[in-house]
């Protein structure tokens, strides 16, 4: 899953070497993964009314789903 | 995009040795140059060679076929992709079609499309990302799934064509169920040249639905 989220942001980002990810589960096997990113880049991932990170949680769950799993997706800006 | 890093005691000689590595011909190739070179007071000394970057301008295809054959490895599925042009003369605008087997077909298309909108939207991003610099950088692409988007429109047409026959029939104004706007917009194009009903869209998003009005309408 980490793999997965590290491509589909990097593709999307202008510093993709800033881009850091952990995993907290959570009792009852859901998944939050933290995501970091260049402060620049915040908006990147987000978007104009949360549209891109929509699309990247919508990708991540169908790729959980299929796993039988749970997952969340927080971003961060990096300091 | 492919690209390669090389030197040479000339602009040209740092090129050509890239173009080599690359195993392409210099049309097909995007030159950037690093550094001139310097010449140095006795022959080599203090000189510094020419530097330049040279990178395999990709076609809109291939950037896509790549991004989405990384991401279906990524995924741990595995899917035909097909990308073909709108047509021969616009190469602005991709259609890509994507083939899986039956099981794993409804994760990727999701609840309503919902899937299949966010691969479309990521690829969107992720490729206007890569070609910002190229003279392929303004590109639409659409994307559809085991069919998924034109089984849906052959349905909803269907659908409005048994409402407009009602609307004719009883000569009465039919409303058809909400709809998204690039639905409602499918169906007014559908109906475009029909003389004997016209359609209007009615109602605040997201209730917003079409009218079928007959012309002779009571």
């Amino acid at each position: 899953m980490e793999k997965l989220i590290r491509f589909l942001v990097e593709a999307i980002v202008d510093y993709p070497q800033d881009i850091q990810i952990d995993a907290h589960t959570i009792d009852g096997g859901s998944v939050t993964y933290r995501l970091y990113v260049h402060p620049d880049d915040v908006g990147k991932v987000i978007g104009r009314q949360g549209r891109i990170v929509k699309s990247l949680r919508q990708i991540l769950a169908a790729s959980a789903h299929r796993q039988g799993l749970r997952v969340q997706l927080e971003i961060e800006a990096k300091r | 995009m492919k690209s390669v890093v090389t030197t040479g005691r000339t602009v040209e000689e740092a090129v050509t040795s890239a173009l080599v590595k690359l195993g392409v011909t210099r049309s097909q190739a995007k030159v950037r140059i690093i550094s001139e070179p310097v010449k140095g007071i006795l022959g080599w000394i203090g000189g510094r060679p020419a530097q330049v970057e040279v990178s395999i301008e990709e076609k809109p295809d291939e950037v896509v076929l790549r991004l989405m054959r990384n991401l279906f490895d990524r995924l741990s599925m595995t899917a035909v992709v097909r990308c073909s042009y709108h047509s021969e003369s616009d190469v602005n605008e991709l259609m890509i079609n994507v083939e899986a087997e039956e099981d794993v077909l409804p994760y990727l298309i999701g609840h309503h499309g919902n899937t299949l909108d966010a691969l479309r939207n990521w690829l969107t991003l992720a490729y206007n990302k890569q070609m910002r610099d190229t003279s392929f950088s303004t590109v639409k692409i659409n994307m559809d799934i085991g069919n998924y988007r034109e089984k849906r429109k052959q349905k909803l047409i269907h659908l409005a064509d048994i409402a407009a026959e009602k609307a004719t029939h009883l000569k009465k104004v039919i409303f058809l169920e909400p709809m998204v706007a690039v639905d409602r917009k499918l169906i007014h194009e559908h109906f475009q040249n029909r003389s004997d009903i016209r359609t209007e869209s009615e109602g605040k998003e997201p209730n917003r639905r079409i009218k079928i009005i007959p012309v002779d309408h009571d």
